[in-house]
């Protein structure tokens, strides 16, 4: 429906009235949501301008330039297409404040941020994956590298004592025992030191074996405990 | 002061009944004793008083022309673009509205300019008025020169010429007055006298001018 018509100017009764109202309710056209067709677009979210016009021309707004944008879902900021809808609203009916609050699921570029956590569920259950996978990542692998600089010059490895010590047959025991203790906490059994698959010619128990299927199972966890795709805690604290 | 001693535009006025609000935009309904076609644009004088306004209406009978008259230049009933505004150092509540005001041939004084924000999106409107309703509210008021002047108040003082109260009702808070001075006699006013000790502000005028050769004025007290 396109903007309302006014009355004929022939009915003098029914026009005073309806200029009596409107007069009451001079900011009425502002208490609507306006679908908008993106011109252009200014800068990255969260800090996106946009320049818009409107989609029906008989309506009585005027084309608009560097309106901000305001998310309806907190956290999420996103850069329009151009081309694409949006709609631009009036904060408390002001028409000094307009802003612009949808667009077409199409964007451009989005972010999703939050100054806790993000988290996303899935399969309808009450289960969720941690998403903040990156940190936990290098966390992890910083530790590790603190694992091999303790074992000095890297032509001692196979040294006796040394983690990644190994005779033909023979795993690293040090270097199970060390990866266990890495993994604290996740829920995992303490694994036997059997012989298992070998790797780049270093001997990698049971224990990289169990990272690998665990990883690939990715079991649900609410207690965000067992090493799955995302899971933020390979161990406690 | 040329022409008779109620005349519009130097016709003389028979009859005729002016309102002047305290907000807004005074109007007139006035009875001239010849037909010819007036000017769109008027001077409603009564005595001491020369209100700007225009032509909403005028039609010949009987060799007397009758005519409704608005304060101003007749714009602020004319139609409106809309018009987007922005500026980041902010925009000024005075540029906003002169902007539309020139647009549709009015003038408009702020007494106190403020910066209404960042942007200001002006509807397109059939009548300009309604962007002094959307950023003054009612707070604005004809004055007699045809100047819209957007103030808090108007100005108040004390009425000091000669005026007799010829009758009054309380409960109404409506006086009749006899006076030389309608210029003085404009809402916002005070008035007391001997006869009325209450202070009173004046709140709407009715200038009633009559056949007879009368002109009264009537006033609600606030």
């Amino acid at each position: 429906m396109s903007a309302p018509q006014s009355a004929s100017p022939l009915d003098r009764l029914w026009t005073a009235f309806r200029a009596l109202v409107r007069a009451e309710l001079p900011s009425l056209t502002f208490l609507g949501i306006y679908e908008y067709a993106v011109q252009d677009v200014h800068g990255s979210p969260p800090n996106c301008t946009v320049d818009c016009s409107p989609t029906d021309t008989s309506l009585p707004l005027p084309a608009l330039s560097g309106i901000a944008m305001r998310s309806s879902v907190g956290g999420v900021a996103c850069k329009p297409t151009k081309g694409n809808r949006c709609l631009v609203l009036f904060l408390n009916g002001d028409p000094t404040k307009p802003v612009i609050f949808g667009t077409d699921p199409d964007v451009v570029q989005m972010n999703l941020s939050a100054s806790s956590s993000v988290n996303i569920a899935g399969g309808g259950m009450a289960a969720s994956e941690h998403v903040a996978t990156v940190e936990a990542v290098v966390n992890m692998f910083t530790n590790f590298l603190f694992l091999l600089l303790s074992q000095g010059d890297i032509s001692t490895w196979t040294n006796a004592g040394k983690i990644f010590y190994t005779l033909e047959g023979v795993p690293g025991t040090l270097l199970q025992t060390a990866l266990n203790n890495m993994m604290d906490g996740c829920a995992l059994t303490s694994l036997p030191i059997t012989t298992g698959p070998t790797h780049g010619g270093l001997l990698f128990p049971l224990v990289y074996a169990k990272i690998l299927s665990t990883l690939g199972a990715k079991p649900s966890d609410a207690s965000g405990l067992l090493p799955g795709m995302g899971a933020p805690n390979v161990r406690t604290g | 002061m040329s022409g008779p001693y109620a005349n519009l535009s130097g016709r003389r006025i028979i009859s005729g009944n002016i309102v002047i609000p305290y907000w807004g935009t005074w109007t007139g309904d006035v009875t001239i004793a010849q037909s010819d076609v007036i000017p769109t644009q008027v001077s409603l004088v009564i005595g001491n008083l020369t209100l700007v306004g225009s032509v909403f209406r005028s039609f010949t009978f009987s060799g007397a022309r009758s005519a409704r008259l608005v304060g101003g230049f007749g714009g602020w009933r004319k139609p409106l673009t809309a018009r987007a505004y922005q500026n980041p150092g902010g925009l000024s509540l005075s540029m906003i509205l002169k902007d539309a005001a020139t647009e549709v041939g009015e003038s408009v004084t702020v007494a106190n300019d403020t910066t209404v924000g960042t942007d200001f999106v002006r509807e397109a409107a059939s009548d300009a008025s309604r962007v002094l309703k959307q950023l003054c509210g009612t707070l604005w008021w004809m004055d007699p020169s045809g100047v819209t002047q957007v103030a808090a108040t108007r100005p108040t003082s004390t009425i000091t010429t000669d005026y007799s109260i010829i009758s009054w009702s309380g409960a109404r808070g409506r006086f009749t007055v006899a006076t030389e001075d309608f210029a003085g006699w404009v809402p916002g006013r005070t008035f007391s006298n001997a006869v009325v000790t209450q202070v009173s502000t004046v709140s709407l005028v009715t200038i009633a001018l009559s056949n007879e050769g009368t002109a009264r004025v009537e006033a609600l007290a606030a």
